[in-house]
């Protein structure tokens, strides 16, 4: 017995009755997790000035204690809890990109420190840093190219 | 035994369960299940250093529950069925080594319950044999980690969305024994319904469950009235209510009877944001304690098991391949 239902007929009525949550919720909930972590950023950039730090070095400290700050979250088991409510707003920032490498090496942990955690640390991040590099050379050569002229 | 209609086996029902049993992990614990359990872990990774080990010390103890409650020692046992969701039965390999017991290993998916069941059900009808063990087992550490993302990855999903059971069930098959038994078996056909959604996998199941569950009844005659529960192996929420629509568009209304164990496992408290549960465990962890315990007390007469599973695998997702999906029935009956 077979269903007389075309494939991409179904298809669509599968994904219909998917109940789609409220994007204006969603975009409330991002902006004010993403707004939070990047105040804390701001926060940390002021204090590093203060205590002598240049404005580029100041920003260098900033991204370091951020992604220790979101390591050691993830560590506790608390950046995910986070991620499940905020959503874009606690993965696009610096601290989303740390949770992405330190969440793997936990996990893979078990299979050894060079063929689990080594190997699949850069699981969820490694595109990011892949296609990121790749654009910052083509940006790089071309900037230099426009300089020729 | 005969074959009957399109895809049924028809037994002579001398094939009964003997012993059961239900292992499973603290969140399936607090759940409307959890007395009836053998077993509840403390925490997830029962006393091991992985998530996979972890998955094979629950279908280990399984299968120590169901030797010692069915009162068989291995020799007795002429046949093991197990299979899980890891890559190459990993579970099944740990749970079964040096236990000199004849063992297949199954890959069924989220079916295996049902597709042990099957299998035991028709090898015992053709051969010599006495007691066959089923048995399968899921986790939700270990299935998040093989097909999805690590656990800690700050992210979201969908509420049409499943969460793999944490859990191992099993039970053992006796020729002529105990009081429930096995009157006949739909194996199903696998289907391509063209979903790529792996969020939807109720969606993507309900045409496997919903042709297997009509080509049933249609081959044995029996209208839906004939059970008292037809039990979904882990349709969820959306994949039941969307398996009742087209089993009705095939010509049988199971409004009644259906019944998804996906829906079963979970406090209602922990379902909120998920449609319900899954994985192999769902439907194990559901038939052998609260289906099977209600068949034997005649709190339910006749009962259509039928285990689902999405053949899903991750590289053919991303090879933009929909997910192939498969439904086995199995018509449980007190005697």
């Amino acid at each position: 017995m077979e269903l007389n239902i075309p494939k991409d007929k179904y298809k669509k009525r599968a994904d219909d009755a998917v109940e789609k949550s409220d994007i204006w919720i969603d975009m409330l909930k991002a902006f004010v997790v993403g707004g939070i972590i990047c105040t804390i950023g701001q926060v940390i950039s002021f204090g590093a000035q203060n205590i002598g730090f240049t404005k580029e070095q100041a920003g260098t400290v900033t991204s370091i204690v951020l992604i220790l700050m979101s390591a050691v979250a993830t560590g506790f088991g608390w950046y995910d809890n986070l991620g499940r409510w905020a959503g874009a707003g606690s993965i696009l920032p610096i601290t989303g990109f740390a949770n992405s490498i330190t969440s793997p090496a936990m996990e893979y942990k078990s299979e050894g420190l060079i063929t689990g955690l080594g190997v699949k640390m850069f699981i969820v991040a490694g595109p990011v840093l892949v296609y990121g590099i790749s654009a910052s050379v083509i940006a790089g050569i071309l900037t230099y190219l426009i300089s020729l002229v | 035994m005969i074959k009957l209609g399109e895809n049924t086996f028809w037994l002579s029902g001398r094939t009964g369960i003997t012993a059961r049993a239900a292992v499973a992990g603290p969140i399936e614990g607090k759940g409307p299940l959890g007395e009836m359990f053998d077993k509840v872990y403390k925490d997830e990774k029962c006393g091991q250093t992985s998530w996979e080990m972890a998955e094979g010390q629950m279908l280990s103890d399984c299968l120590d529950t169901i030797l010692v409650k069915g009162g068989k020692t291995p020799q007795e046992v002429d046949l093991l069925l197990s299979g899980d969701l890891l890559n190459q039965c990993m579970s099944t390999a740990i749970a079964t080594r040096d236990r000199n017991i004849p063992t297949l290993g199954l890959y069924g998916a989220c079916s295996t319950m049902a597709e042990s069941m099957c299998i035991a059900s028709l090898i015992m009808e053709g051969a010599a044999t006495r007691n066959i063990i089923c048995m399968t087992s899921s986790h939700y550490c270990s299935a998040e980690k093989q097909f999805r993302f690590p656990l800690e990855l700050g992210g979201q999903k969908p509420k049409s969305s499943q969460s793999t059971v944490t859990g191992a069930g099993g039970n053992m098959l006796t020729w002529d024994g105990g009081n429930v038994c096995i009157t006949a078996v739909t194996p199903g056909c696998v289907r391509d319904p063209g979903v790529t959604d792996s969020n939807n996998m109720g969606g993507a199941m309900a045409p496997a469950a919903a042709t297997t569950i009509a080509t049933h009844l249609k081959d044995t005659s029996r209208p839906p009235e004939y059970y008292d529960m037809i039990l979904t192996g882990d349709l969820g929420e959306l994949g039941k209510e969307m398996c009742g629509q087209l089993t009705m568009e095939l010509g049988y209304d199971i409004s009644k009877q259906l019944q998804d164990a996906g829906t079963m496992v979970y406090a209602p408290e922990e379902s909120i944001n998920t449609a319900g549960t899954s994985g192999c465990g769902c439907s194990a962890v559901v038939l052998n304690t609260v289906i099977l315990d209600k068949l034997e007390k005649g709190e339910l007469n006749k009962v259509l098991f039928v285990g689902t599973g999405a053949l899903h695998s991750p590289a053919l997702l991303n090879e933009k391949q929909p997910i192939p999906v498969i439904a086995h029935a199995v018509s449980i009956e007190r005697r």
